[in-house]
C-alpha cells in the first residue's frame, strides 16, 4: 500500500509494540428497519413504542438472559453513563421517547432500538478482531430476522433512514491510538490517506465527536455493493497496514528524538501526580502519553489495560458514579485529579537505552 | 438564494408553477410570493383566507410598550396564513403514502421517513444513491424470507393476471414497474436472491 508517506530507516531498535496496544477495540454495526413501520425520526411516540415492544418481545423469547432497557425510564445521569461506555450513541441517548437497548450479559453484543434506524445491532470484540464482532452481530441479526419483517430489496439491500447506510447496513469500526503518527507529524497525511481510501475517521465517541487523546475510530464509508466478507477483508488489510505505520512512527519518534519523547512522558507523569484540577480533555491527553510510554516500555508499573479503564473512569458520568453524587464541573476536575494521582502513584519512568 | 419571482426577498420554499402546455416548473420563492402564487391558483379559497387573516388581525394588539409587537403580529399572520394554505390546499409535492414525507422534507433532513419512501422517490433516489455509493447494487446478506412491499406485491399479482390473460403489453409494463422498484419480476416472490 502506497497511501502513506514512507520515511527513511530508523537509527535504533525498539522492542516490537503489540498490535493490541495500537488497535484498542472494534465494533460491527448493522442497521435494520421494519418494513411496515415508519422510521424512528418520523414516527410518533406511539409508533416508536410499538416497534420497541416488538423487538423486546423477540429478545424475551429468544434470549431471556439479555438485559432489556428502556431509556425512557432511565435518569439523565444513567443515560450518560451508558453513552460513555460507547454502548449507545449520542443520538439514542437524546431520543425523547421510545429508545431502548437490549444487551447480552457480557455486553459483547447489543441492539439499539429506535436510534436513526429501528435497529442498530452491534457486535463488539477486543483489539481488531472484526471477524468475531461480525459473527456476534450477524447471529443477533439472524435471530431478529426470524420474527421481524425487515425492509429489504434485492437492488438496495437493507433499507435505512439515511441512504448512506444502504446495502449491508454494515459499519465496521476499529479504534486506534495513533499517538506515534502525531509525534512524527504524519497524522494528517495518514488521515487523508485513509479518507482517500473511503474510510471515515472520527473521534472516540463516533459521529461528530472530536478526537481525544489521539484516539480515532476508523470505519468503512461504503455499505452498498460489497458483501460483508469483502468489507471485512478490506478493513482488515487497511487496519494491519495502519498498525504497521503507527508502530514504525513510535519507533521513529523514540530513535529520532529521544529527549523530546522522554520529556513528554516526564511532563505527563509530573502533571498527573501533582495538579489539583484536571479537566477531562487534558486528562485524556496526559493518559494518552502514558499509554504510549507503557507500550514502548518507557513507563513501568502500569499497564495499557489499566490506562484504558482510567480513560473511561474519568468521563463525567462515570466519575460521578465513583462518588455516588452529582458534582459541579470544578468538583469533577478536582476529583479527577485526586483519583488519577492515587491510581498512578506507582508509575515510574525509564530512560531510553542508547 | 433570492426569490425567483420578485428577485428581492430571500427564497424559503419551493412551489410548482403550472403553465398550459408546459411541464410544471419548480420555483424557489419567498413567503410572500408563495402566498400570491397559491392565491392566484386557488381563487375560490381567497375569500376564506382573507377572512381568517382579518380575524387574526382583529386579535387584541400586544401592549404598546413592546416595540416589537407590530412586526411580530405581521409575522404571526403570515405564519398562520401559510399554515392554512398548506393545510387547506392540496400540496402539489408528491408525499410518501406510508409516512407522508415530501421530497423537500427528506432532502432537508437527508433522511427518509419509511421503507415505502424508497419507492415513492425511487426515480430521484436512484441517481442520488449512485453518486453516494461506488457500486449501487446490493451484494451480501438477505433476509431468510424477503417480503416485497405491498405495492410490489400488487404489481406482481397484476403481472400474473396479465400473463394468464396474455396481455403481453401490460405484462411488459408491469415487469418494468417491478424492476424499477428493485425487484425481479420473474423470480418467485420477486426475490433476486
Ligand atoms: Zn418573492
Ligand atoms: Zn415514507
Amino acid at each position: 500500500m502506497k497511501w502513506f508517506p514512507q520515511k527513511g530507516p530508523q537509527r535504533c531498535s525498539v522492542a516490537r509494540i503489540p498490535e493490541e496496544d495500537i488497535a484498542m477495540g472494534c465494533r460491527v454495526r448493522l442497521a435494520r428497519n421494519l418494513r411496515e413501520h415508519v422510521f424512528p425520526d418520523r414516527a410518533t411516540a406511539r409508533q416508536r413504542a410499538v416497534v420497541l415492544s416488538k423487538v423486546m418481545r423477540v429478545i424475551q423469547k429468544e434470549d431471556p438472559a439479555f438485559s432489556r432497557l428502556t431509556l425512557d425510564d432511565l435518569p439523565e445521569t444513567e443515560r450518560l453513563l451508558v453513552y460513555e461506555t460507547r454502548l449507545i450513541s449520542k443520538e439514542l441517548s437524546e431520543r425523547d421517547s421510545g429508545a431502548g437497548i437490549v444487551m447480552a450479559q457480557d455486553a459483547s453484543v447489543s441492539a439499539m432500538i429506535n436510534e436513526e434506524d429501528h435497529l442498530r445491532i452491534q457486535g463488539f470484540a477486543p483489539h481488531m478482531d472484526i471477524e468475531a464482532a461480525w459473527r456476534k452481530a450477524d447471529a443477533l441479526d439472524t435471530t431478529f430476522d426470524a420474527y421481524l419483517q425487515y425492509a429489504w430489496t434485492p437492488r438496495w439491500g437493507y433499507l435505512t433512514a439515511c441512504p448512506s447506510n444502504l446495502g449491508t447496513g454494515m459499519r465496521v469500526s476499529v479504534m486506534f491510538h495513533l499517538i506515534g503518527l502525531r509525534m512524527t507529524g504524519d497524522l494528517e497525511a495518514a488521515i487523508r490517506g485513509l479518507e482517500r481510501m473511503r474510510l471515515l475517521v472520527r473521534g472516540i465517541y463516533g459521529e461528530g465527536s472530536e478526537s481525544s487523546g489521539q484516539i480515532f475510530q476508523i470505519s468503512n464509508m461504503d455499505t452498498l455493493g460489497m458483501d460483508e466478507a469483502a468489507i471485512l477483508t478490506r478493513i482488515r488489510r487497511i487496519c494491519e497496514e495502519l498498525v504497521r505505520q503507527e508502530r514504525n512512527a513510535r519507533a521513529r519518534a523514540i530513535c529520532n528524538s529521544p529527549l523530546a519523547v522522554e520529556d513528554t512522558l516526564a511532563r505527563a507523569l509530573c502533571l498527573l501526580k501533582n495538579v489539583l484540577l484536571l479537566p477531562s480533555g487534558e486528562a485524556m491527553e496526559l493518559l494518552s502519553a502514558l499509554r504510549f510510554g507503557v507500550s514502548v516500555g518507557l513507563v513501568t508499573k502500569l499497564t495499557v489495560k489499566k490506562i484504558d479503564q482510567l480513560m473511561l473512569t474519568i468521563q463525567p458520568a462515570h466519575l460521578q458514579r465513583e462518588v455516588d453524587k452529582t458534582l459541579t464541573p470544578e468538583q469533577r476536575d478536582e476529583f479527577r485529579a485526586v483519583l488519577l494521582k492515587r491510581q498512578l502513584s506507582k508509575a515510574t519512568l525509564r530512560k531510553i537505552a542508547q | 438564494m433570492k426569490c425567483e419571482i420578485c428577485h428581492s426577498a430571500e427564497a424559503e420554499r419551493a412551489i410548482m408553477k403550472k403553465a398550459k402546455g408546459q411541464p410544471d416548473q419548480e420555483l424557489y420563492v419567498c413567503a410572500g410570493c408563495a402566498i400570491e402564487a397559491k392565491l392566484a391558483e386557488h381563487d375560490e379559497e381567497l375569500g376564506s383566507l382573507k377572512k381568517t387573516a382579518e380575524k387574526l388581525a382583529k386579535k387584541p394588539p400586544a401592549p404598546p410598550q413592546e416595540p416589537d409587537a407590530l412586526p411580530e403580529l405581521v409575522g404571526m399572520i403570515i405564519d398562520a396564513t401559510l399554515e392554512i394554505i398548506n393545510h387547506a390546499l392540496p400540496s402539489q409535492e408528491p408525499a410518501c403514502p406510508q409516512c407522508g414525507v415530501t421530497r423537500t422534507e427528506y432532502r432537508k433532513a437527508s433522511r427518509l421517513g419509511c421503507a415505502v419512501c424508497y419507492e415513492t422517490f425511487a426515480k430521484e433516489l436512484t441517481g442520488l444513491i449512485a453518486d453516494m455509493h461506488r457500486t449501487p447494487k446490493h451484494d451480501g446478506k438477505a433476509p431468510k424470507k424477503p417480503v416485497p412491499s405491498k405495492e410490489v406485491q400488487k404489481l406482481m399479482r397484476q403481472l400474473s393476471a396479465a400473463e394468464r390473460a396474455r396481455r403481453m403489453e401490460d405484462a411488459d409494463t408491469l415487469r418494468a414497474a417491478i424492476r424499477s422498484l428493485g425487484w425481479r419480476p420473474d423470480a418467485p416472490g420477486g426475490d433476486a436472491g
